[in-house]
């Protein structure tokens, strides 16, 4: 779709056709995956780990983009940058609609012990990890932002329960496996917040100071906050029907993402804190808004899935690999450890339901996403980040099966 | 008064957050590129553009239409005053008195929307011409049609040619550019615009023989201007020695390429798409998003023309597979709505109120003579064509509104001629009578409608 701004300004014979070819390709599959048929494969077990993961959109970007094809040039992914800012800002929607009072309440403490474990683990190797490197890299604003990415390999899990077997009503596990990861993907848009915050500092940026930073995100918060409540106000005074309602969230999402873009903030953020507002408003026009916001949320994953393949370009493979082998290893032998020692006792019984260490190993889609708009933002080494994180995801598809056999094996500890 | 209360603090809320992000946003320099992919400086921010054109432009629809008056106007009327013109000719001649919230830079990068609604405009427009009701006004529509065109041409290519020695351009022309340049104008007058018969249609979910008859006279003259316009800038070409080649026969295979070509595809994608919708039956919005750009780029590339090519798709989908469109065209209409608000919004801010006050008197001499000739044209047609009595008086008020199809032929008889001065002139003339069209059509439209009792909404 983002190869359609290129069309519109007006490119030569040529290039209309390479556009056409793009954005037929990009439909045609997010078409086929709208059919009964691909409904029904991606309900199967193992097809459902391969599909759900995304490689084929990821694939699908490399193919046509600047590494592939060249179908999706540098001047087209320039002119999408709006496209990508909006599909941001509606993930960020989508995982701010996981912050409604009632639902954290009810949050057992067990996941919070998990999520606190995570996230201080995690800002450990990202803190280590951004030490090392700027000893070695001298001039880089863009580091701060770089690690941020990477460390998003490292929070948090997917929430896809689906290809481990489980069935609904199945005890507390896929409860644990969903609550824990949502709260890790808040908890990763925070850390994107704080590093912008902190990078003017700690990188000496002269173009964008602490206070500029400051007041743009505590009014990029309130106009989050503002539009929420607006659109409330108004789908309650309008008739609700799904065209109001879908000019409001449409407006409201367009506007969120053009003041992040202004104000060099992460679109995610204020695209949760206007979720989050959302999901606290009482009101059938609420509800209706949700569930038109949730609705897109597979064309957004394909959409971001394919943005990844078509920036992976200009990476330094070698540092990829190793820091895709660093994520794979710590989820592989140091997440289960710390889940372990969060859960206690309680350990033992989500093992049982689900291989901790299968749930462990593959990586948050949200990450790729994160990473995606640090790039957008910021580029430099996030790009690396980006194809690390890819890497590592594919990875985990791959080693899932296995893993999983091999705690099936184990001896119960 | 309660709602009206509502929507005009939501309104000035709206407006206080443009005001904040741009007071706190430090300032872009004019030119230049910004970001790891050298991002061009005019899209950064053009969301905020959306959102506002989005946002406003519905809220202010919405105000519009509690005082009787189509939303469409709402949309109008908020691009015309917080578009990029309004705060040049306040200004002082040297600075604008503000600046806007919808910067020109950004409402290009949304003439993508555009597309997509012309292509949505056209399939809606397609999916109601049901075969039946094309034999049941065949003949109305077509008297209507061609009385109104022949009107429209006489008077208004009559009043130049009459007044001619009086008004610029035409004073300082030849005889033959003087003629032609009349005829031209008189040809261009004919256009009406299908995108706001389509949206006022739809706002007011009309249903009666105004409706109908409206519908397949838009798509009617649609096809009457692509013959006429053709073979007009192909005669202006030879008479004028315009250089480059422009024989009778190519402007003949012009058409007829045009025409086939843009029907031929337009079945086509119909066909296939009714295939499609075999298989897939949930989120048809990506579908329809896909198909709308599909039906624009491949217009684009093959130089057809998107309105006939959505027709022609909507048409053959909804009297071939009446069964597989349903909920198509469903969808179709839900996505209207926002695609609307920015479409005419858009419009609205392209409005150049500095042209149209430059040549406002000649501007409205030329609208009113076109007004009363589509009113005596219309309504000739219309008694010609057995149209029952009410809506035969109402009838010429859905051909007043001009817009998007006026304009694209204007430019393009203006750069057609480009190399003769007096080109660039008529094209300010004819842009400024399509702006005064564009505001008095659709409350016009509504009237007819709500005269006829065909309202339903």
């Amino acid at each position: 779709m983002s190869a359609l701004l290129v069309a519109a300004s007006g490119p030569s014979f040529t290039d209309h056709w390479r556009v056409i070819i793009a954005v037929a390709i990009v439909v045609g599959v997010a078409t086929l995956s709208l059919t009964h048929t691909s409904s029904r494969i991606r309900r199967h077990r193992a097809l459902a780990l391969f599909l759900g993961s995304g490689w084929i959109a990821i694939a699908l970007g490399v193919a046509i983009g600047p590494s592939g094809l060249r179908l999706i040039d540098a001047r087209t992914l320039m002119d999408a940058r709006p496209l990508a800012m909006l599909a941001l800002t509606w993930i960020g929607l989508i995982v701010g609609l996981q912050l409604r009072r009632a639902v954290i309440a009810a949050i057992p403490s067990a996941v919070w012990r998990t999520i606190a474990f995570d996230v201080l683990a995690t800002m450990a190797i990202a803190t280590v990890g951004w030490l090392a490197l700027r000893a070695w890299i001298d001039d880089a604003r863009w580091l701060p932002f770089a690690v941020t990415a990477a460390a998003g390999g490292f929070l948090g899990w997917s929430p896809e329960t689906r290809s481990f077997g489980l069935r609904s009503g199945n005890g507390s596990a896929r409860t644990f496996v969903q609550a824990t990861a949502g709260l890790a993907g808040v908890a990763l848009i925070l850390a994107v917040a704080f590093a912008d915050l902190l990078a003017p500092t700690i990188e000496g940026d002269g173009l964008r100071s602490q206070g500029f930073v400051a007041a743009g995100t505590a009014l990029g918060l309130l106009a989050a906050l503002g539009t929420a409540l607006g659109a409330r106000v108004l789908l309650v005074r309008v008739q609700r029907h799904q065209p109001e309602t879908l000019v409001v969230l449409l407006g409201v999402i367009a506007l969120l993402s053009g003041v992040a873009d202004r104000l060099d903030l992460s679109p995610l953020l204020i695209g949760a804190a206007c979720g989050a507002t959302i999901a606290n408003c009482h009101g059938p026009s609420m509800r209706d808004l949700e569930t038109t916001i949730a609705r897109a949320e597979p064309a957004l994953a394909t959409v971001v899935f394919v943005m990844t393949g078509v920036l992976l370009h200009g990476t330094h493979v070698g540092i990829a690999l190793v820091v895709a082998a660093a994520i794979v290893a710590h989820r592989l032998l140091v997440k289960p450890a710390l889940v372990r020692a969060a859960l206690g006792p309680a350990a033992a019984e989500i093992d049982r339901e689900i291989p901790l260490r299968g749930v462990t190993l593959r990586e948050a889609p949200l990450a790729l996403a994160v990473a995606c708009s640090i790039v957008l933002e910021h580029g430099g080494g996030s790009t690396t980040s980006l194809a690390a994180l890819a890497i590592a995801a594919a990875a985990g598809v791959i080693l899932l099966p296995a893993t999983v056999r091999a705690a099936h094996t184990e001896p119960a500890p | 008064m309660k709602h009206r209360i509502t929507l005009i603090l939501a309104f000035a809320v709206l407006l206080g957050l443009m005001y904040a992000v741009r007071l706190v946003a430090t300032p872009l320099p004019q030119i230049g590129v910004v970001g790891p992919y050298d991002t061009d400086l005019a899209v950064i921010g053009v969301g905020r553009t959306l959102g506002f054109l989005l946002l406003g432009g519905w809220i202010l629809g919405e105000l519009v239409r509690s005082f009787g008056l189509p939303r469409l106007s709402g949309y109008l009327v908020f691009g015309i005053v917080f578009g990029p013109y309004l705060p040049e000719i306040l200004g002082d001649g040297t600075a604008p008195l503000w600046t806007t919230f919808l910067p020109s830079a950004h409402l290009e990068q949304l003439r993508l929307v555009d597309q997509l609604a012309i292509a949505l405009i056209a399939l809606t427009a397609g999916s109601e011409l049901q075969l039946s009701l094309l034999k049941r006004v065949a003949r109305a529509a077509l008297a209507v049609c061609l009385s109104d065109a022949f009107a429209v041409l006489a008077c208004v290519g009559g009043f130049l040619f009459l007044a001619s020695d009086h008004l610029p351009p035409l004073d300082t022309v030849g005889p033959e550019a003087r003629l032609f340049l009349c005829i031209a104008i008189g040809t261009l007058m004919i256009s009406n615009s299908p995108a706001v018969v389509i949206a006022v249609l739809k706002e007011t979910k009309a249903r009666g023989p105004l409706q109908e008859l409206t519908l397949a006279v838009t798509i009617a003259k649609d096809l009457l201007l692509i013959v006429a316009t053709t073979a007009l800038l192909a005669i202006g070409v030879a008479i004028l020695s315009v250089e480059g080649d422009a024989s009778a026969d190519s402007a003949i295979w012009s058409v007829v390429t045009h025409l086939l070509g843009s029907i031929g595809v337009g079945a086509a994608i119909g066909a296939a798409m009714s295939l499609v919708l075999r298989f897939i039956t949930i989120r048809l919005e990506l579908v329809i998003v896909g198909l709308g750009f599909g039906i624009a780029l491949l217009s684009s590339a093959l130089h057809l023309a998107p309105l006939l090519v959505g027709l022609a798709a909507g048409f053959v989908q909804t009297n071939l597979w009446p069964g597989e469109s349903k909920s198509f065209f469903r969808g179709v209409g839900d996505l209207m709505l926002p695609v609307s608000v920015v479409f005419f919004a858009n419009t609205g801010a392209s409005v150049d109120l500095g042209k149209l006050v430059v040549v406002w008197t000649t501007a409205l001499m030329i609208a009113g003579v076109r007004l009363a000739a589509v009113y005596g044209g219309a309504s000739l047609g219309a008694r010609l064509g057995g149209v029952e009595p009410q809506p035969r008086r109402w009838a010429w008020t859905a051909f007043v509104p001009q817009a998007g199809v006026s304009l694209a032929l204007a430019r393009e008889f203006e750069s057609t001629f480009r190399s003769f001065g007096w080109a660039a002139q008529a094209y300010v003339v004819l842009v400024a009578v399509i702006a005064i069209n564009e505001i008095i059509g659709p409350p016009l439209f509504r009237l007819g409608l709500a005269r006829c009792r065909e309202i339903r909404a």
